[in-house]
Formats: C-alpha cells, sequence, structure tokens
C-alpha cells in the first residue's frame, strides 16, 4: 500500500537533492527525511529514497539499522530520550524513566496510542552536570525529579510546548 | 572555591559566541594571523615546542601526529575536529563549542595551514542537534569576515569546513570508525595500521583532533609555546576541562592546570559528597577506571598512568556515594558497552556481553570464584585483542573495580548459594 503523499514524495526528492550535492551530509538528509515519516523508515520510504539517492536499499537498510537515531518501526510524533548512562543513572533516571512509563502507560519502547511519543531508552545525551536529563526531541531536560517530568509531558500533551 | 585557569573557557559567557567582532575584541584571531605570518612547518614546531597532548582521550602528542601528515605527500588532506563527544561523564566539548566556536575555527585553520590542508570536518554528535545551528552561524561569519574560505586574509591560503552529524553511535568517536562515517558508512572500526595520519579519510593523510585539544591550537600560537608550558605540569602543560557530575554537591565543567589532585576537584572544586559518604570515583569517563575512596589523593596529569595502566584523558569525574552498590555501578558500563560495541570484531561484541551475563550471574547471588577468574581471562583477551579502544578499553571499570572493590565481589560471592 502506498502511503506517503506527493508532498511528502517531493520534499525527500529536494533532499536527496542536498545529498547529491554534498555526499558527507547523509547522515543529515537521512534524519530529517525520517522526520517527514512518522520518525521512521517504512519499506515504502527506502525504496522512494533509495530511487531518489542511487543508493541500494540494502545499502540504506544497513546503514540506518546501525545508528540508534534511525528507526524501522513508525515512532510518535515527539520521541522522549531517557537516558540511562552512569552519571544519569546514579542521579535519580530510574525514577524518572519509571515515572514517564507509568504517565504514559507505556513500556521503554512503545508509542503512545494517540501517536504523540515514543519513550526510548538511549545512552549518554551528554548533559551529566545536570543529571538526571532526557531529551524530547531536540529539546533537552535536566535536573529532573518524577514531579518535574510529569509537569513537563503534561504540558506537551495540552499542546503548549 | 578554588580559582580556575581560564584559558580554553576565557570567551565562554563572556561574549556573543557567534560575533566575529566580540571574539576579535577578546584578541580572537591573533592565532591564526601569527601562524600565518610563520612558515607552515615553524607552525608545527611551535605545537611540538608547547608539549600539547590530546584532550580525546590517548594523551598523544598533538604535534607529532600533525608532523606526521605534514611529511606526507598527497594531493589531498584533511583536518577532522572530533565533537561526537560520546564518553559518558564529559561534556567539556559541548561548553566549548556552544560558548566559543569561533575559537575552534580558528584553530581548524591552522591546523589546515601548518598540515597543508584545504578541508576541514566538525563530526558532531547528533545528541547536540541545538550545536548545529550555534557552529552554522560561527562558520557562516567566518567566512564572511574572511577568515573561512577562499585567500584567508589575503594569505593565499584555502580552507573551507563542512559540518557533518552523527547517527547516535558512541563507536564513532573512535577515529576510524568516525572516517567511516563521514565516508557515509556504518561506523565500524578500522583496522590500524595505518593510522588516519598515513590513510585516513578518503584514504588521504588526516588529522583528527578533539574539540578540546583544537581549542589550545589557536591560543599557544597567540601567547607562544613557552607561556603554554610555564602551565600545569612538567610533562602535561596547560590547563584541562574537567565534568564534575554524579553525587556532587557542585556540579559542572570547570578548568583548572594540569596536575590539580582529584581530592580539591571533589571537596573544594565539587563542594564535597552528597547524599552519603564517598564510595567511588569513576575517571575519564565510561570507559575509565572506578577508584575507591582511599585513593583520591592523585594529581590529575595526562601523561600520569592510572590504575591499570589507563589515564584518564577525556577528564570526566564521576563522584559516586555510598547509597550506591559497585556492582550496579559496574553492571551499568558494561551495559553500556555491549549496547554500543559496534559488532565488527568478536572479542569486543561477544566480550561486553558476556562479561555483563557473568556481572549480572554474580549480582543476583548465583555466583561462583571461578567466574571472578573467568572475567578475568576474558578481560584480558578483549584488551589484547578487540580492534579499537571501545573494545580494549570496555573491562576497564570492570578490572578496576575487582581491584579496588575486592570485598564486595567476595562477600557477594561467599553470601550466596555458592559451590566451591
Amino acid at each position: 500500500m502506498k502511503t506517503l503523499s506527493s508532498e511528502t514524495i517531493q520534499e525527500i526528492q529536494s533532499l536527496a537533492a542536498i545529498y547529491k550535492e554534498s555526499k558527507e551530509r547523509l547522515m543529515e538528509v537521512l534524519l530529517e527525511m525520517q522526520s517527514l515519516t512518522n520518525n521512521s523508515f517504512s519499506r515504502e520510504t527506502i525504496e522512494v529514497v533509495s530511487n531518489f539517492t542511487g543508493i541500494p536499499e540494502s545499502k540504506l537498510y544497513d546503514y540506518i539499522t546501525f545508528y540508534s537515531r534511525f528507526s524501522t518501526e513508525n515512532r510518535g510524533k515527539y520521541i522522549i530520550r531517557m537516558c540511562k548512562s552512569a552519571p544519569c543513572h546514579i542521579c535519580g533516571a530510574r525514577d524518572v524513566a519509571q515515572a514517564i512509563c507509568d504517565f504514559l502507560e507505556v513500556e521503554p519502547g512503545d508509542t503512545t496510542d494517540d501517536g504523540l511519543f515514543t519513550v526510548e531508552f538511549c545512552e549518554c545525551i551528554g548533559l551529566c552536570e545536570s543529571s538526571p536529563s532526557v531529551m524530547i526531541n531536540d529539546k533537552t531536560y535536566s535536573n529532573l525529579t518524577p514531579d518535574k517530568i510529569r509537569e513537563i509531558l503534561s504540558q506537551y500533551q495540552q499542546g503548549v510546548v | 572555591m578554588m580559582e580556575e585557569t581560564r584559558i580554553l573557557l576565557r570567551n565562554v559567557g563572556n561574549m556573543d559566541p557567534v560575533s566575529v567582532e566580540d571574539f576579535r575584541a577578546n584578541g580572537g584571531f591573533q592565532g591564526l594571523e601569527n601562524a600565518l605570518s610563520m612558515p607552515a612547518q615553524e607552525v608545527i614546531d611551535v605545537i611540538i615546542a608547547s608539549g600539547l597532548l590530546g584532550r580525546g582521550g590517548a594523551g598523544f602528542p598533538v604535534g607529532l601526529k600533525w608532523r606526521t601528515v605534514r611529511d606526507m605527500l598527497a594531493k589531498q588532506k584533511f583536518i577532522i575536529c572530533n565533537a561526537d563527544e560520546g564518553e559518558p561523564a564529559t561534556n567539556k566539548d559541548r561548553i566549548l563549542m556552544r560558548g566559543d566556536p569561533l575559537s575552534l575555527i580558528e584553530s581548524m585553520v591552522i591546523a589546515g595551514y601548518a598540515v597543508g590542508a584545504s578541508q576541514g570536518f566538525i563530526y558532531l554528535r547528533a545528541e547536540y542537534p541545538y550545536l548545529f545551528p550555534v557552529l552554522r552561524q560561527a562558520m557562516e561569519n567566518a567566512r564572511q569576515a574572511g577568515y573561512l574560505g577562499k585567500n584567508i586574509l589575503g594569505s593565499g591560503v584555502d580552507f573551507e569546513i563542512a559540518l557533518v552529524s552523527g547517527g547516535g553511535a558512541y563507536v564513532c568517536g573512535e577515529e576510524t570508525a568516525l572516517i567511516e562515517s563521514i565516508e557515509g558508512k556504518r561506523g565500524e572500526s578500522r583496522f590500524r595500521p595505518p593510522y588516519p595520519g598515513v590513510c585516513g579519510l578518503y584514504d588521504c593523510p588526516t588529522v583528527i583532533n578533539n574539540v578540546e585539544t583544537l581549542a589550545n591550537i589557536s591560543v599557544i600560537l597567540k601567547e607562544g609555546a613557552q607561556w603554554f608550558r610555564s602551565i600545569g605540569a612538567e610533562d602535561s602543560p596547560g590547563t584541562k576541562l574537567f565534568t564534575l557530575c554524579g553525587n556532587l554537591n557542585r556540579r559542572g565543567i570547570f578548568e583548572f592546570p594540569m596536575g590539580i589532585s582529584l581530592r580539591d576537584l571533589i571537596y573544594d572544586v565539587g563542594d564535597g559528597v552528597c547524599g552519603g559518604e564517598l564510595l567511588a570515583v569513576q575517571l575519564g569517563g565510561g570507559s575509565g577506571p572506578i577508584i575507591s575512596a582511599s585513593q583520591i589523593d592523585i594529581a590529575m596529569e595526562l601523561d600520569r598512568i592510572g590504575p591499570h595502566g589507563v589515564s584518564w584523558g577525556a577528564g570526566g569525574v564521576m563522584v559516586i556515594n555510598d547509597s550506591h552498590d559497585i556492582l550496579d555501578i559496574v553492571e551499568n558500563t558494561l551495559e553500556f558497552f555491549a549496547d554500543e560495541s559496534c559488532g565488527k570484531c568478536t572479542p569486543c561484541r561477544e566480550g561486553t556481553i558476556q562479561l555483563l551475563r557473568l556481572i549480572r550471574k554474580i549480582k543476583s547471588g548465583v555466583g561462583r570464584m571461578c567466574d571472578l577468574e573467568n572475567l578475568e581471562e576474558l578481560a584480558e583477551v578483549m584488551m589484547d585483542t578487540s580492534l579499537c579502544g571501545l573494545g580494549q578499553m570496555s573491562p576497564v571499570p570492570l578490572l578496576s573495580a575487582l581491584k579496588n572493590f575486592n570485598e564486595e565481589f567476595i562477600s557477594i560471592l561467599e553470601g550466596g548459594d555458592v559451590l566451591w
């Protein structure tokens, strides 16, 4: 089944043009493409990207399944990355992660039913001096407590972020 | 608190980070002007004379790395800034890039001139998305002002920088994996030799330096090698950025001369341990040694060999209070490496998982004394035979904890349902 709109395909095409100009921007271009398509690469998207870039589908799979920023499963509008590396771990990251999962009623790796959030564990996001920290898409949240993160999440749910 | 020696952090928080005017008013680009006024070989001589050691972890002499690339005959050479700061418990490079990106750009141009490279790359980790616009704007402003691009300051020297995104892989902080990633491939480490200085990006001679290392270049060219040597320790000159994190009253990024004592970092700069008494400190990041509270009277110098022959290179200081169990910390670090191994070489791919299984077995109380021997033997094989630093260093936290907290391991083994 074809699900990509013609607008999305056009955007993918213009991003592919950037890659053809400067090959070292592959990562940036694929990350941008991913954000247009449910924060993931479906089989269909891979085909389209392969056609425009000339990169074989197998090589695209090889690439995107290596880097943790990519996914082949549909993800929510907001990806919550919960750091579990040691500097966060010893400052209460486990409680914050539990609070996030309880609040959204999901397990790590899951997407909420409304498609708003995907909750993932990740390794160090470089905010160690203000741990525990999480990132929600490109935004950083530090010095978290269960109460603080619940408040932040409800702001996202109300659309005020 | 002890007064910092803010050399690398001199501009951070004091100016508009992307403003060329502000940067020049603070003495910016003088290092580049000095460099361009001398023969390229002399720039390398200055760096060698300064004794600057790499700040990314390994502590290799920077001038020697550059000389290797300078001496290579090649049509094209490259400068890469390693901004893939993935080591847990270090985020000094983030602070430098956000607060003073122009110093980094200035230093990269100097490096390009010194070794004869006209193209540079900054490989920035995807976890710092908010830094991409900062670096782009800084590069654009430097270009407009004639400090980047064609014919820099009328010297006939060309240098361009491309910003490349990481994809969320710790291993890409390893230089050859990083090069593979820029080339549009999976970030899997290469066999070495040949080293990047001989055969790096697109098989061309390549200088690859960490952000903090490069940040030292412009200031050394401005103030001179002798001035630089007057700071810090004799065999490890200059200042170092420390990331103080974990169970401390005061956390953050601080700059001190090499040689500062770890005790001072914890009790003076960090204002002491919070939430309990000091149990342990992990030095240098996730792949660094874990030492006990009785071992903190050491001077932080890059050339000093730490426990198990490992230095603390990247400057992470993670303080752990006694509400934590040392086996839990070790398990956490081993999980990290099992997640982040690229999978190319067997000792690292399989070894990280087996170490994790063994430590979980011991932690859950069903371990046997022979598990300790197996852990040590496996760790030794990984350190000897892994392809890159990730596999070679991943057993360090475990081995250092085994040595420095031996009683904890023994008491769990003895307390459990042990079959001797």
